[in-house]
């Protein structure tokens, strides 16, 4: 524990950015925990894609990181601030982006930046400029008026204005068009250039997996998986999905090499493990009365789905 | 200060409303003054009990009194006691429900000051209404030929005042416990009725917060010159006494 020891922040200490373990929440009323014993580490530098499907608990473990929910159990720090006792200092040094996106309607759109930039201490007025510029918001007009869209890309601006040193990004391209996305994901891409990082929480790992270095996939509270995206890359194998003539049943199709096997209808979609393994899954495939057949490689995606169909079939068999 | 700044943007209008609303009836009610003067005698002995110890009061002791009663309890159990609910249950609550109050505390600002300011700022824009619309029968007396001190009417409007901070500060307190805003003006306009009957009667009327803007309690601020200060100091204390359970409501909050 020695990063909370005051004064020792500083070393391969200070790299740790969050640092938090078994982070427990539960809700009046709920019979489970939103968030479980959930543990956590990003690093400077790194961008962490915090992955999972709606209320598994991301939003949940955000607000802990930000006090805006007390854990019942669990703590860490944040810099090697306590995040309950020592939240403001820690928001101080945090940009935040809620997926949710509630401003002040009756102020204008300029005047709420300045409101907001001012509970940051001011932002940086090139940067503040730079990307208004960019995102070509309305300023003039009252927040009101704005689309759901404006309203992300204001509070966007508002929290990629000052130079902090973690930025916390809930589900953030929810609502914005696909140009706007990209802008907005190419500077997130660009933040742990100055030494910061990234926590980018999203269910839809397609979006942001290209501008992640790590990914924890998170599911009803608990982190089931937390890994180095180029590990799940290196994972990756092939997908084919292939619909056949005569009766074939999933176990006929779990050959040598194949990971996994669903069926979506009356196509089988079969992924196979990383490797040479394809080749040959493909080639016994065809020996089988196929009546048409894709082949394509696997993304992320698959992986995510794999993860919570796992997940999905373990629980039915406890249940 | 932007915060400040915030809160008077959003509650001028209100704020403006009820200086003006207050204001006109405090001067209706002292250019009423000659034909009220006229009437009293008239009127006295038809009068419920409840009534004929105020208005028998007017009649003895005349403009001074009619003041007291008219200008401090309208104030501050009638038209006080509305704003501070409406101030009050916008405070927290407003913020909560509209989801704004996880902005601005997902910045570098801790809860204990948005708590403070907030209150602050709202306790200081209530204190413009209370106080300019009683201060207004000071010139308004000249009107109808009479005089009243101006420092012991300023020092009843800022004990009047007192006491409408404590509706303030527990409607501030209820706003923390619910995020919606009319569960909040509900629960303190229902307990403000619950004291405006408690005040009827003489037995239960000291339980009543309205009981301390009372004539017996404000008649010595102007016939000797007293200035309650141990009154005040209660009122200040109950005021504070919620605000302080609003923080340990509001410090385990989830936003």
């Amino acid at each position: 524990m020695l990063y909370s020891v005051p004064g020792v922040v500083m070393g391969n200490v200070e790299e740790l950015i969050v640092d938090v373990k078994g982070l427990t929440k539960r809700y009046p009323g709920q019979r489970k925990p939103a968030v479980d014993g959930l543990s956590l580490r990003i690093r400077r530098g790194e961008i962490y894609g915090f992955v999972g499907p709606n209320g598994a608990g991301k939003t949940t473990t955000v607000k802990m990181l930000l006090n805006l929910a007390w854990p019942d159990s669990g703590g860490g720090t944040l810099f090697g601030l306590d995040i309950v006792r020592e939240s403001v200092a820690i928001r101080r040094r945090i940009g935040f982006m809620s997926g949710e996106v509630r401003l002040y309607n009756s102020m204008r759109g300029d005047k709420q930046l300045r409101f907001l930039l001012s509970l940051h201490g001011g932002g940086e007025e090139e940067r503040v400029r730079s990307l208004i510029e960019m995102f070509d918001i309305p300023l003039h007009r009252k927040v009101k008026s704005y689309s759901s869209g404006q309203k992300q890309i204001l509070a966007m601006i508002a929290a990629l204005s000052h130079n902090s040193d973690l930025l916390i990004l809930d589900e953030p391209t929810k609502g914005l068009d696909p140009s706007k996305k990209k802008l907005f994901l190419e500077q997130v891409e660009k933040w742990p250039n100055h030494g910061g990082a990234v926590l980018i929480s999203s269910h839809v790992l397609s979006e942001i997996e290209h501008i992640c270095t790590r990914v924890g996939f998170i599911r009803e509270g608990l982190m089931i998986a937390d890994e180095e995206i180029e590990a799940v890359r290196s994972r990756l194998g092939s997908v084919i999905v292939a619909t056949f003539t005569d009766s074939v049943e999933e176990r006929d199709l779990m050959l040598a090499g194949v990971l996994r096997v669903r069926r979506r209808g009356a196509e089988f979609i079969i992924e196979t493990e990383a490797g040479d393994n394809s080749r040959a899954v493909l080639r016994a495939v065809t020996e089988l009365p196929v009546e048409s057949l894709r082949y394509r490689s696997a993304t992320l995606d698959d992986i995510y789905e794999g993860i919570y169909l796992n997940e999905d079939a373990g629980q039915t068999d406890q249940g | 200060m932007r915060m400040l700044a915030k809160l008077i943007r959003d509650e001028w209008v209100k704020v403006l409303a009820f200086t003006i609303l207050m204001s006109a009836v405090s001067l209706v009610q002292v250019l009423f003054w000659p034909n009220i003067k006229k009437l009293v005698p008239l009127v006295l002995d038809q009068m419920p009990d409840f009534f004929r110890g105020m208005v028998g009061g007017i009649a003895t002791e005349g403009f001074v009194f009619y003041i007291i009663t008219q200008q401090l309890i309208k104030n501050g159990v009638i038209f006080g006691s509305g704003l501070a609910i409406l101030l009050g249950a916008s405070a927290i609550s407003r913020e909560t429900e509209a989801g704004t109050m996880e902005l601005l505390l997902s910045r570098p600002i801790s809860r204990a000051r948005v708590l403070v300011e907030k209150f602050v700022f709202n306790a200081a824009i209530l204190s413009l209404p209370v106080i300019i619309s009683t201060m207004i029968a000071w010139p308004a007396a000249a009107l109808v030929d009479e005089a009243i001190d101006p420092i012991a009417l300023l020092v009843a409007a800022i004990y009047c005042y007192l006491v409408v901070l404590v509706i303030l500060a527990f409607t501030f307190m209820v706003g923390v416990v619910f995020d919606e805003q009319m569960k909040v003006l509900s629960t303190s306009l229902a307990l403000c009725i619950v004291m405006m009957l408690l005040v009827i009667f003489e037995e239960t009327m000291y339980f009543s917060i309205y009981g301390y803007i009372y004539p017996d309690v404000l008649r010595p601020i102007f016939v000797a010159g007293r200035v309650p200060y141990q009154l005040a100091l209660t009122m200040a204390m109950i005021s504070a006494g919620f605000v302080g359970l609003s923080y340990l409501l509001f410090r385990k909050k989830t936003i």
